[in-house]
């Protein structure tokens, strides 16, 4: 068989190429398709670029931003589990417009009974009998059947939904004189009517009072709320979204007021606060930003603490154990006024109780110009876990975090432990875990706390700082934090558990039900792998296998720098990113962020093609072997046996029966000995090459172009590498070919050696095929088989 | 925030949870992987969040289920599961054997099978792991059957699934 491939020299002479057999797949049909979407550039799908912001991603010379800086005072009635306050807003109009009204955000009233997350909650399952197709034995008896029920817990937090007297309390919204402001209330939203407009560059002075009760968090979940001890009948309070806070307004959506549902978080403005909170006197607040009466809050004994803190090299305790024990039995009545301050912060919340362990580090973070107070407040309930953990985690996010992006800028960054799982504001976060009433705790314990914590107190830098609009894309903090998440994890320990590695995420890329990660936030159907696990791993790949580490960390570091203090929208990272490192990734951000297509390469035929030496010695030889080792049909087999007529009449053969045409002939010998004398030097010495060319199907079953990565194994026992970026299948993304040059036999191919494009299918990433075995069989296989010797079995790891 | 802090207000529970629930995760979903082989075997791969299912197995059984307790947890898992997690198929239905299970720190994989003689095409699902305590839990099945792949999303508002192998919508 000599199929002939041309392959044309620079002087246009022609090597012939011999294609050997080989053990192959069938090489599959080349459909040509349409590579236009796959690398054509976003244009029309990012913003265009303006005054605000410009095509490389960073804010542009007309950029701005309104500010509100508040004056805040407050008490907390613990009895009645309340909060009354009142503020006064000094809003200033940054932007080209002037604004006949104001927008307010009032988030406690998504706790109103007629809010439209109460209104649009959906029935609860009572998961009763057989749904659906109902088998026709249908056995009340068997396990298998369930009469209607409802969680117990279900039923509890849809009772004390329908009593909880939620939401705020607008009792008096006024202007600077006192003198009263029209205002509408639109569900979680409050309009502010003025009464002349206010002008570009002009500044708003208003006050607004009000009250509201405080969710018992742990039955009607939230952000924020109290939770009961009842063992001592002490509570946490963990407040927050407290306040009636400005609404932002911007150069991309005008007033941010869509409604207040629970799953998007928040878009707000920068400003500086002063806060006042009233307390019961034996309680310990701790709030964003920094205490500024501490002679008047805490006792002698603690401000020597505190002190000390500041240059200790571990967390020095301002609160012991044994006094938050003492403190538990106070419940004291009177009060006393803790003054907190906030510079250049979008938000600001705090906690209460009694209850609190405190402890506090100071920590120069490197590059900061000042220290900066690490602090956790934790019942004992929290220990011995919090005293061990807390406050370590929270040194090392701003660490690793202000590497990666830009120096801690707050005075103080706080982890508490409440009723909420895990929830950031500005310098303060609530974290969940503890361990258990004995003190004991599993593993997962342990790394939950760490990880909440560094999650958590992370959301510093994103959206605290960089201040992305959470309402709207979700993945822009969240995605970028869980990513930030996973590097400081893996400086915590080795082998740290849990990551952002792409195998993890390959059952949720091959489901076929998935939203583009660039969907809105509350309308996206599965929020934790879309806005979460699928941007920082796509972060993760961008990282280590197509930008390199150098590039990568230069350009995000760039992007934060950018918009610290600053409001960017996705287009601004996007842009940044390639701006920065001078990487085209429009392909990835289409593919990534705005498809949900997978990655599923595989290795579709091999051919080998071996330089046409001329020489009929050697061609014609090895023609011979191939015509006479082909495999011998079964007819030819039974017909050998079959007597001829020539045998019988010899006289019938001629010169036909014993010619062969590929036996040598003096005519063949000069032929070839006259083509070589005509051959320049160089010429020669091409013809004499005897690299093996092996030619590689590739092709892309799953969309998402990404890069080839091909581990190649020779038959010597060597092995080598090839890294092709994602641009090889810029012309056809659906089948490319790939030559690979090798003086050496190649034995096997695999495509993705290392797992890190997210491969959904690595049954067909092998060559010759390999037999790619199901998780379920994987586990199976390394498994007895017996039941009983499951059940004594210990499990993973243990 | 993670997800697992913020949960509407039916899904939290008071007095009945040990102190001690940690949120390990953000989010509420479970993804199971189905193939049914050749010879007619359905072997199930299920990832969980190990905190949320030994709050449906406390819930269940009346008692403190721990994933690492291996035994403990084979023998509350199974009638549970196979109430939430079953094929069916004319008068057929599933139910699993325990083959195993793999506790890490974030999640758990549960491994079971079942013999199913009808093919994927002529069966349906009902799937409603974990509903009933999370509004939001979203449970993603990929299926496979002799080599064609397919995947079907269930939730609070879809529990069943009449054809498993055509794409939903």
């Amino acid at each position: 068989m000599t199929l002939s491939s041309l392959v044309p020299n620079r002087r246009g002479i022609v090597i012939a190429m011999t294609l050997l057999a080989m053990p192959a797949l069938a090489p599959a049909q080349t459909t040509l398709v349409n590579p236009v979407d796959k690398f054509k550039q976003l244009e029309e799908i990012l913003p265009t670029p303006n005054d605000q912001r410009t095509a490389s991603g960073a804010p542009g010379h007309k950029y701005w931003q309104q500010r509100a800086d508040y004056v805040i005072d407050v008490e907390l009635d613990e009895l009645n589990r309340r909060i009354t306050g009142k503020e006064t807003i000094t809003y200033r109009n940054n932007s080209p417009d002037a604004l006949t009204y104001l927008w307010l955000q009032l988030d406690q009233n998504l706790f109103r009974k007629d809010s439209d997350t109460n209104l649009t909650r959906t029935a609860p399952s009572m998961s009763g009998g057989f749904r659906g197709r109902e088998p026709e034995v249908a056995d009340p008896s068997s396990p298998q059947f369930r009469g209607p029920r409802m969680a117990y817990n279900s039923l509890e937090g849809l009772l004390a939904s329908m009593t909880f007297e939620g939401g705020h309390n607008i009792t008096a919204v006024t202007d600077a004189k006192g003198a009263p402001l029209a205002h509408t209330i639109v569900k979680t939203m409050m309009r502010i009517d003025l009464k002349q407009p206010l002008p570009p560059q002009g500044v708003f002075v208003f006050n607004v009072a009000w009250n509201y009760n405080i969710n018992d968090q742990k039955r009607l979940g939230g952000r924020s709320g109290y939770e009961h001890f009842p063992k001592d009948g002490n509570d946490i309070f963990e407040i927050a979204q407290w306040f009636p806070r400005l609404a932002a307004y911007t150069d991309v959506n005008g007033w941010h007021h869509k409604q207040f549902l629970g799953s998007g978080e928040f878009t707000l403005e920068f400003g500086d606060y002063l806060v006042r909170i009233t307390a019961p006197d034996d309680h310990v607040v701790g709030a964003s930003g920094v205490l500024q009466n501490p002679l008047q809050v805490l006792t002698a004994a603690q401000r020597d603490r505190l002190a000390q803190a500041a240059t200790a090299a571990n967390p020095v305790l301002i609160v012991t154990p044994a006094e938050a024990r003492e403190n538990e039995k106070e419940k004291s009545t009177a009060k006393k006024t803790w003054i907190f301050k906030a510079d250049n912060v979008r938000d600001f919340a705090f906690a209460s109780s009694r209850k609190f362990i405190w402890d506090a580090q100071g920590h120069m973070v490197d590059g900061n110009p000042a220290r900066v107070t690490a602090m956790s407040y934790y019942p004992n309930e929290g220990n011995p876990l919090w005293e061990k953990y807390s406050t370590a985690a929270i040194i090392h996010t701003l660490n690793v975090y202000s590497r990666y992006s830009f120096a801690y800028p707050y005075p103080v960054a706080i982890s508490v432990n409440g009723p909420v799982g895990g929830m950031e504001y500005p310098m303060i976060c609530f974290n969940g875990p503890r361990p258990e009433e004995d003190g004991t705790y599993p593993e997962r314990t342990k790394y939950g706390l760490i990880s909440v914590v560094i999650h958590e107190v992370g959301h510093n830098y994103f959206p605290m700082i960089v201040n992305s609009d959470e309402r709207q894309w979700t993945w822009m903090d969240e995605g970028l934090n869980t990513f930030l998440q996973y590097l400081s994890e893996r400086e915590w320990e080795d082998d740290y558990p849990g990551g952002a590695e792409p195998r993890s995420i390959v059952e949720y890329m091959q489901s076929s039900m998935q939203d583009p990660i660039m969907t809105n936030s509350e309308t996206v159907q599965q929020l934790g792998p879309n806005a979460y696990s699928k941007p920082a791993t796509g972060l993760n790949i961008l990282r280590e296998t197509i930008m390199g580490r150098q590039l990568f960390d230069m350009a995000f570091k760039e992007y934060s720098m950018r918009w610290k203090f600053k409001r960017p929208e996705p287009a601004d990272f996007f842009r940044t990113m390639e701006d920065a490192s001078g990487i085209d990734l429009d392909w990835f951000w289409r593919g990534w962020f705005y498809s949900t297509d997978h990655a599923d390469q595989a290795i579709d035929g091999v051919k080998l093609y071996t330089v046409d030496t001329r020489n009929p010695e050697t061609e014609k030889a090895l023609q011979k072997k191939t015509r006479d080792t082909a495999p011998e049909s079964l007819s030819d087999q039974r017909n050998a046996k079959l007597p001829k007529v020539v045998d019988a009449r010899p006289d019938l053969k001629d010169f036909y029966n014993t010619y062969d045409d590929l036996d040598v002939t003096e005519r063949d010998r000069k032929m070839f000995a006259d083509m070589v004398a005509k051959l320049e030097p160089k010429e020669k010495e091409l013809l004499g090459t005897t690299a093996n060319f092996y030619v590689v199907g590739l092709r892309n079953h799953g969309g998402l172009v990404m890069p080839v990565i091909l581990k190649i194994d020779y038959t010597d026992g060597t092995s080598e590498e090839v890294r092709i970026p994602a641009e090889i299948w810029r012309r056809n993304p659906v089948f490319v070919e790939k030559m690979i040059v090798t003086p050496k036999e190649i034995a096997s191919l695999t495509l993705d050696p290392h797992l890190e494009i997210a491969d959904v299918n690595l049954a067909n990433n092998s060559w010759p095929a390999r037999p790619a075995k199901s998780r379920f069989q994987l586990f199976k296989q390394e498994r007895p088989r017996n039941p009983m010797q499951q059940l004594e079995r210990k499990p993973a790891g243990q | 925030m993670w997800r697992r802090a913020y949960i509407a207000a039916l899904a939290l529970t008071l007095v009945l949870t040990p102190v001690g629930t940690v949120s390990a995760h953000k989010f509420y979903a479970s993804l199971a992987q189905v193939e049914r082989t050749a010879d007619g075997t359905l072997e199930v791969a299920v990832r969980l969040f190990p905190d949320d299912l030994e709050e449906a197995l406390r819930r269940s059984t009346g008692r403190r289920v721990v994933a690492e307790d291996s035994k403990a947890f084979a023998s509350a898992l199974m009638p549970w599961l196979n109430r939430h997690f079953a094929l069916d198929s004319g008068r057929q239905r599933t139910t699993f054997t325990y083959v195993g299970a793999e506790v890490t720190v974030q999640v758990v994989w549960v491994y079971v099978e079942a013999r199913w003689p009808a093919g994927l095409d002529a069966s349906a699902m009902t799937n409603d792991i974990l509903v009933d305590l999370f509004p939001d839990q979203v449970n993603t099945v990929n299926f496979v059957e002799g080599g064609r792949r397919s995947s079907q999303v269930f939730s609070a508002t879809r529990t069943r699934a009449e054809r498993l192998m055509e794409p939903q919508r």
